[in-house]
């Protein structure tokens, strides 16, 4: 379990990149969502421990990541956008880093380069960036650590790739583990996420699991605009709306409540998410 | 693949055995650096064997330490090359100190072992043995071999303190980290050399004057017989100001090694 309590961090004096985030997530597969700086790489890395919080504190199943203690540094991995690897081939890398983490499996490790089309002596010199995207999600999701923090993990992939993403990532995690996949294009992976971070201006918007928003919202596909509906958009033709679950629930359209948490009606439906759910936050 | 964890059974006090495993994890750049290194020791080493005239073998014994010399401080470049992600080497769950003693055996010990050894075996066989047709080459060689211990220490710890804090720069650089690396084991070379003068100066003129004045007191004027190496051999003994100048290089060192130290545990990108 990822515990945050009341962290900030700002780069630039007096201009914060995150401000007052607490919220206690709980192992499963998590999207984390934002606008372009709304401070989601920075809550990856201090969750990672590549980052100190300027105040509050991040826990991972109660130990500090940024700790100098290595059984409790390596319980997080993170793999960033534009990560670069050391090492002629991912088999070399895995070989000299692994190592260091105890929980590696480098059967799934295999299992995961494997589903991708790869053999991991592709040199990643002269890989391009969606093979070196590949190569490097397949040995993160083999670390098997309590805490796995994707970056934009489907920029750069095709479409085909996208879908073996989605399938290795339900396979991969284990029941104690948490995988927090900081994405914009919510669509590449759908279906997977057990619940949702969502940050703007550096504030926590809402943290909760599916479950929750589907017990308090409901997501319809209409043909004609929803006078009931919270948040309406029209797509081909047709309309998406959110609105107030009535007893059935909906599966959550985590694209769709993102637009509408950046929406005019954003308030309403933050005050209906916001009570009582399992989440802690401001 | 095999999966030979070493932190399963590793408490987490100091482990010798995930300072090895950070050998492994840097291993390719170690064995780069290493093989170009050993590359132009050898090289360096058969140049000052070649024979040829005084002047020439005097060159070449000058560039000969003088690139060796700056390879060993600008050697923690290899930390800086675009094959490695800062994220991926700070995340490493391993303790800062046994990072730190990584970074000390390899850039302290491994480093000058490589460089230095052959250019050393020829300099204390092959060259002291040459003839004495060569009389400036034997003079320079002299003056390295034969200079006092104070100076042999001075020369080694601004060595260490010019790669160190160029490692430090380069492990608290966040962009341009070869530029900053290069830049700081200049201003370091500087700084030594201005302190070292300033320091010795005053020495020096003191020595100097009390030279002149013994000399002339016996009546021995002509400076015919001045030799510029054997003066500063007799100048660069221990004294308070040589003293002074270890004192301030080994600040320097234990400054450099706090600092890398603070920035291996602290995390910051």
């Amino acid at each position: 379990m990822v515990t945050l309590e009341n962290i900030q961090f700002s780069y630039t004096k007096g201009f914060p990149a995150l401000s007052g985030i607490s919220a206690r997530i709980e192992p499963g597969i998590y999207l984390l969502a934002g606008e372009n700086g709304a401070g989601k790489t920075t809550l990856l890395r201090i969750m990672a421990g590549a980052l100190a919080p300027m105040m509050g504190t991040c826990s991972v199943n109660g130990s500090n990541p940024a700790s100098d203690v290595p059984s409790q540094r390596g319980k997080t991995f993170l793999v960033e956008d534009n990560m670069v690897l050391p090492g002629k081939n991912i088999m070399e890398f895995a070989k000299m880093h692994s190592r260091f983490y105890p929980t590696f499996s480098p059967e799934l490790f295999a299992e995961n380069l494997k589903a991708f089309g790869m053999s991991g002596h592709e040199p990643l010199k002269s890989l391009s960036y969606g093979n070196r995207k590949k190569a490097q999600i397949s040995y993160a999701l083999a670390l098997g650590v309590d805490l796995l923090l994707l970056d934009e993990p489907t920029n750069g992939l095709d479409i085909q790739s996208k879908s073996v993403l989605k399938s290795i990532i339900a396979r991969s995690i284990a029941d104690n583990q948490t995988i927090i996949v900081a994405t914009h294009t919510v669509s590449d992976l759908e279906n997977i996420f057990d619940g949702a971070v969502m940050l703007s201006g550096s504030r926590l918007l809402f943290a909760a699991l599916e479950d929750e928003v589907a017990a308090r919202l409901s997501f319809t596909l209409s043909s004609a605009p929803d006078p009931e509906a919270l948040y309406s958009e029209s797509s081909l033709g047709r309309y998406l709306n959110i609105s107030i679950a009535d007893g059935e629930e909906t599966r959550v359209d985590w694209r769709l409540l993102y637009c509408a948490l950046n929406s005019p009606e954003r308030d309403k439906i933050i005050g209906i998410l916001n009570s009582n759910t399992s989440f802690e936050y401001d | 693949m095999t999966n030979s964890t070493i932190c399963q059974h590793t408490p987490d006090s100091f482990s010798l055995q995930r300072v090895a495993a950070l050998f492994a994890y840097y291993a390719p750049a170690i064995r780069r650096q290493v093989c170009i290194y050993l590359a132009v020791s050898i090289l360096f080493t058969i140049l000052l064997l070649i024979p040829g005239s005084d002047t020439m073998r005097t060159g070449f014994f000058s560039l000969t330490w003088t690139i060796l010399q700056w390879m060993w401080y600008l050697s923690p470049l290899s930390m800086a090359s675009k094959g490695r992600s800062g994220i991926v080497d700070r995340l490493i769950p391993a303790k800062a100190l046994e990072k730190l003693s990584f970074f000390l055996i390899y850039f302290v010990v491994i480093i000058p072992l490589v460089e230095f050894t052959l250019p050393v075996v020829a300099e204390l066989t092959i060259l002291k043995s040459l003839g004495n047709d060569l009389p400036h080459f034997k003079s320079v060689l002299d003056f390295q071999l034969n200079s006092s211990w104070i100076m042999k220490t001075i020369n080694i710890l601004s060595a260490i303190c010019c790669c160190l804090v160029s490692l430090c720069v380069i492990l608290k650089s966040r962009h341009n980290k070869m530029l900053f690396g290069i830049l700081s084991a200049f201003c370091v070379q500087i700084i030594l050399g201005v302190m070292g003068a300033i320091l010795s100066g005053f020495e020096m003129a003191s020595k100097a004057f009390q030279k002149g004045f013994e000399d002339g007191l016996k009546g021995k004027i002509d400076a015919t017989d001045f030799d510029p190496i054997e003066f500063t051999r007799e100048i660069i003994q221990p004294s308070p100001a040589t003293y002074t100048v270890v004192g301030i290089i080994t600040a320097g060192i234990v400054i450099a090694v706090a600092l890398i130290y603070r920035r291996l545990r602290k995390p910051s990108l």
